[in-house]
C-alpha cells in the first residue's frame, strides 16, 4: 500500500485526518498515517478477484457476515489475503447459482493480520452438475 | 458539538449529507477494488443481473463510511472503526442515484476500567433518492470517553 493510495482513498472515501493529513495522523489515535480500513478490505477483495477467485463465474454479493479490523496498514505495508471457502450451497430461488461464504484473512509482510472478513457470494453453478440434478428430479 | 462516548444515547438517530455517483466514479472504484466485467463495462452490466452498470457493494460501503465521517459525529472521540456485522447489499446502486445514510444508535458500552474506550453499536442504512434501502450493517466504535480535567472541547 503506497502513500498515494492511502491518501487517495481518504480524500474519497474516508475523509478522516488519519488517512490524508500526515502531520495530523502523527497525533492521531494510529499515531501516523494509515489505510482507512474499508480500504484495507476493498484491497483483499481486488487481490482475491485478481487470483482468479471468480473466473468469470461472479455474479453479486449480497453483503458480509462480517468483518473485524485487528491492526493498521501503514504507507509501504505489503498485505495479501487468504480466502477460505467456509460455506456453500444451491440457491432454491436460482438452482442454476450458488451461494458461498469466504472466510479472508488479510495479513501484512511481517505474517500478521491486520483485518478478517467474511464475505458473502452469489457465483454461477456449473451448468453439467445443475443439468444433472434436473434430470435426477425428472427421473 | 463535539461529543465524546458519554455524549451518545441509544435511539439517536443522526442523518447524513448526499452524494450523487456518476459512471467516472463506479467504473474508477471497480478499476483499482472490484474488477469484474459487470462494474466495468456498460455492456457487460446489462447482461449482468443487474441489468445496467451498478456500483460494487464495496463502493456503497466506502461512500456510506464516507459520508458517516463527514458528519463528524466520531471526528474528536473515534479511536478506530472496529468491525462490522450483518452488512447486507441489499439493492443495487446505479449511476446518477444519490446516496445518504441514517446512523442510529443502537448500544453502548461503558469502559471497564478508567481510561479505556467505551464502545458503540450504529444501525446505518443507506438510500437512494427514491427512499430505496440499498445497504444496511452495524458497524461497531471504540470511542474515546470525555477527559476528566477538562470541562471544555478545545482542552487537550
Amino acid at each position: 500500500m503506497t502513500e498515494a493510495e492511502i491518501i487517495a482513498f481518504g480524500r474519497n472515501y474516508a475523509p478522516d485526518p488519519a488517512h490524508f493529513d500526515k502531520v495530523a495522523a502523527a497525533d492521531g489515535p494510529a499515531a501516523g498515517l494509515c489505510a482507512n480500513w474499508v480500504q484495507v478490505l476493498a484491497t483483499a477483495f481486488r487481490l482475491f478477484i485478481e487470483a482468479g477467485g471468480f473466473a468469470d463465474t461472479g455474479e453479486a454479493s449480497p453483503g458480509m457476515e462480517s468483518a473485524r479490523t485487528l491492526r493498521p496498514v501503514r504507507p509501504g505495508d505489503t498485505i495479501r489475503a487468504i480466502a477460505e471457502v467456509v460455506f456453500m450451497r444451491p440457491l432454491r430461488s436460482r438452482p442454476q447459482s450458488g451461494l458461498m461464504v469466504n472466510a479472508f484473512t488479510i495479513v501484512n509482510q511481517h505474517g500478521e493480520t491486520v483485518a478478517e472478513m467474511r464475505l458473502k457470494s452469489f457465483m454461477r453453478r456449473d451448468p453439467a452438475a445443475v443439468a444433472a440434478e434436473t434430470e435426477e428430479a425428472r427421473a | 458539538m463535539t461529543r465524546f462516548f458519554e455524549d451518545f444515547r441509544v435511539g439517536e438517530r443522526f442523518e447524513t449529507d448526499g452524494l450523487t455517483i456518476t459512471d467516472a466514479d463506479i467504473i474508477g472504484f471497480a478499476m483499482k477494488y472490484d474488477p469484474q466485467p459487470f462494474h466495468l463495462d456498460r455492456e457487460a452490466g446489462k447482461r449482468s443481473m443487474f441489468e445496467g452498470l451498478s456500483a460494487s457493494g464495496l463502493h456503497t460501503l466506502s461512500v456510506t463510511n464516507r459520508l458517516m465521517i463527514q458528519t463528524r459525529l466520531f471526528r474528536a472521540c473515534n479511536l478506530g472503526g472496529e468491525a462490522f456485522e450483518d452488512v447486507r447489499f441489499v439493492s443495487p446502486v446505479y449511476e446518477g442515484d444519490t446516496l445518504r445514510a441514517t446512523v442510529e444508535v443502537v448500544e453502548t458500552e461503558p469502559p471497564q476500567t478508567a481510561g479505556s474506550p467505551g464502545r458503540l453499536r450504529a444501525k446505518v442504512t443507506t438510500v437512494n433518492q427514491r427512499n430505496e434501502t440499498v445497504l444496511s450493517l452495524l458497524a461497531d466504535y471504540r470511542l474515546a470517553c470525555r477527559p476528566v480535567a477538562s470541562e471544555g472541547p478545545e482542552q487537550q
